[in-house]
């Protein structure tokens, strides 16, 4: 690292020269705590000592392009509470942005204003039966926003999501779930990942899917574009680098959008419940 | 099929600890420190919320788990909570069985006869080479030198700085710990307040002579520790070890719990962090010491890290708390314990979201 150091500042027509007795000695430590990075500075002079802290902010860390299926992450929303699904609905001309999170006992409206997101409404989920520790939600707007359905463990709840008084809850059967359906597909087509989404991509006349990893909920996690052989039998295939997050995926689903797959995310340094868009492209 | 790594309701959680808890009643202050401890793992179990104070909120039963069996000091059977707001948990149950040695709940573990056993830090290295699958949490307890107001042979500064200067923590950690913990000169760990680095841990026994030789008063230190504590009972002798090294003289004096005053000048404590956040953490910390003499520091919960530092520098320098070693906290498990996660400092026990997998 010293190095390194010395021939950046030296590219940078810094001069290195011997150090001369001083009265006054300064040592510069970049260190970390729970509140982030510190830059620490102790000023020496004597036996006298002070010391400056201050704190900075983490850089994100940049990324390289690949070969592969593309992955492009774009946080959209972040609470403490659970969140079991969000959507994001095509906005109607000239109407905001509007976003949609499906929490445990809530259906929660935002409208974007200003760049943030505005709590615009809620509608309470009765609870028909009582909440289990990880329960699964789903929001189903593939019929448009008049014609929405959330779908959560053993209840459902429908109506025009564009007018939320009209939403009706019920009890319903656990059979026909969409996270049944997707167990299915999954356990023929991505058997040794987490949770997968097949979305409207195709890479090369390859069908895309996306996936998580299988570790505990206790671990980061990450999501993994997969080509989807043509053939009969054959296995789906590792494509591009997979996008790692700060916490497992609780729950990921194909967007509305082509090309696109919503993920949640519980983030382990935070607490938060993350509500990630990851888009995948073909890259050569 | 379901998938593997999403958790399954049921089965019943065996737990096994060394300390002994008898009574449930928060308001029911604990005997000895590894009680204490017990409680602070079981309460967040039983209550619903927690204050900014600290204090338990809502009625018992109201959190994660109710009481099914209560066998005071010796066995604690908890049942979920079907109505907790959070969720119900996925075990069915828990049972906690209490005063059982280290080496039985090791061996329970390792048969499988127990699912989450806790491990004393220095046996950590002796689990893992036995097999056991073993969870350590951050270090983020505290074992310090607290010296006891208005004593004759510690009311001098420069008695209490001899003792500092003249204690090996790199040794405690490296042969008493056996590597888990580490040293600790501040009183928060580096992973929380980025600045424990600043706060010196090095043996300076060549200095700490140089101090002692100048006292002309007594000199002669009696150290307490808690007779139950076997750990406390090492890290004494060897305090005393290291300060007859440096020419000063340290007696060592086991208290029992109930004991009332003892005639120890300082006391070993153990003392956990209550938050990660490190301003929060000296707060709380800070008021159970309550004043110290010379020190107006009082940081806010909310303090910047400068605050912070300034704040512990200001305690560390009066040298009437000596911050020795940080111990994380360890834990056995057992084959079918999946989705565990190693305690967060300031929580209880992760029992509420841990669930039972099928013995492989």
């Amino acid at each position: 690292m010293d190095e390194r150091l010395r021939a950046n500042l030296g590219g940078r027509h810094f001069r290195f020269v011997e150090a001369e007795p001083a009265d006054t000695h300064l040592t510069v430590t970049l260190s970390e705590g729970t509140l982030g990075y510190l830059i620490v500075a102790q000023i020496r002079h004597g036996t006298e000592q002070q010391v400056a802290i201050f704190p900075v902010g983490r850089p994100e860390a940049s990324r390289k392009p690949v070969a592969g299926v593309r992955l492009e992450d774009q946080l959209i929303w972040e609470q403490p509470g659970k969140v079991l699904d969000f959507a994001l609905p095509q906005p109607e001309a000239g109407a905001p942005l509007k976003l949609i999170v499906l929490e445990v006992g809530r259906i929660v409206f935002y409208v974007r204003d200003q760049q943030q997101w505005q709590l615009d409404g809620s509608v309470t989920i009765p609870p028909l039966r009582p909440w289990l520790r990880a329960p699964r939600g789903y929001l189903d707007l593939s019929r448009g926003l008049a014609d929405t359905t959330a779908a959560l463990s053993g209840v459902e709840c429908k109506g025009d999501f564009g007018h939320p008084e009209t939403i009706q809850c019920s009890f319903v059967s656990q059979e026909r779930a969409p996270w049944t359906l997707e167990q299915d597909w999954k356990s023929k087509n991505l058997a040794s990942a987490g949770d997968a989404a097949l979305i409207s991509l195709s890479c090369e006349g390859r069908s895309i899917a996306l996936a998580t990893g299988s570790g505990d909920w206790t671990e980061t996690d990450f999501v993994q574009g997969y080509e989807i052989g043509t053939l009969k039998g054959q296995q789906a295939m590792a494509s591009g680098e997979p996008l790692e997050l700060k916490g497992p995926v609780t729950a990921l689903w194909p967007a509305e959008v082509g090309g696109r797959a919503r993920a949640v995310v519980e983030n382990l340094q935070t607490g938060n419940y993350e509500a990630h868009l990851v888009t995948a492209t073909c890259s050569q | 099929m379901e998938s593997a790594r999403r958790p399954r309701y049921g089965g019943t959680l065996r737990v096994e600890i060394g300390a002994v808890v008898k009574s449930l009643d928060p308001a029911t202050g604990a005997t000895t420190p590894g009680e204490a401890a017990a409680k602070d793992d079981i309460d967040p179990l039983l209550y619903e919320g927690r204050s900014l104070e600290g204090a338990y909120t809502g009625a018992i039963g109201s959190g994660p788990f109710r009481v099914a069996e209560w066998e005071p000091g010796q066995r604690l059977v908890l049942v979920a909570n079907e109505s907790f707001r959070e969720g119900r948990p996925f075990v069915d149950s828990v049972e906690i069985r209490m005063g059982r040695a280290a080496r039985d709940r090791l061996l329970d573990v390792e048969l499988d006869r127990a699912d989450v056993a806790e491990i004393p830090p220095e046996e950590v290295r002796h689990a893992a080479e036995h097999g056991v699958r073993v969870s350590v949490s951050l270090p983020d307890e505290l074992v310090a030198v607290v010296f006891v107001a208005g004593r004759p042979a510690t009311e001098d500064r420069r008695s209490r700085e001899a003792l500092s200067r003249s204690i090996d923590r790199a040794a405690i950690v490296n042969f008493i710990l056996q590597k888990q913990g580490e040293p600790a000169g501040g009183l928060l760990p580096q992973w929380s307040s980025g600045t424990a680095f600043l706060f010196s841990t090095a043996v300076d026994t060549a200095q700490a002579r140089n101090i002692w030789s100048e006292i002309t008063g007594p000199r002669r230190i009696v150290l307490g520790y808690d007779a139950s504590d076997s750990l406390e009972e090492s890290i004494a002798e060897r305090i005393a070890v290291d300060a007859r090294e440096a020419g000063g003289s340290v007696t060592v004096a086991a208290i029992k719990p109930g004991a009332g005053s003892v005639n120890a000048d300082a006391r070993l404590v153990r003392l956990r962090m209550a938050s990660a956040n490190p301003g929060e953490a000296l707060a709380r910390d800070i008021a159970a010491w309550g004043p110290i003499a010379g020190v107006s520091a009082d940081p806010a919960p909310t303090a910047m890290p400068q605050q912070i530092y300034d704040a512990e520098r200001a305690i560390v320098s009066t040298y009437r708390i000596v911050p020795l070693v940080w111990l994380p906290r360890a834990y056995g498990l057992g084959t079918r314990v999946r989705d565990w996660k190693a305690p967060a400092t300031g929580a209880g026990w992760p029992f509420t979201d841990l669930w039972l997998g099928e013995v492989p």
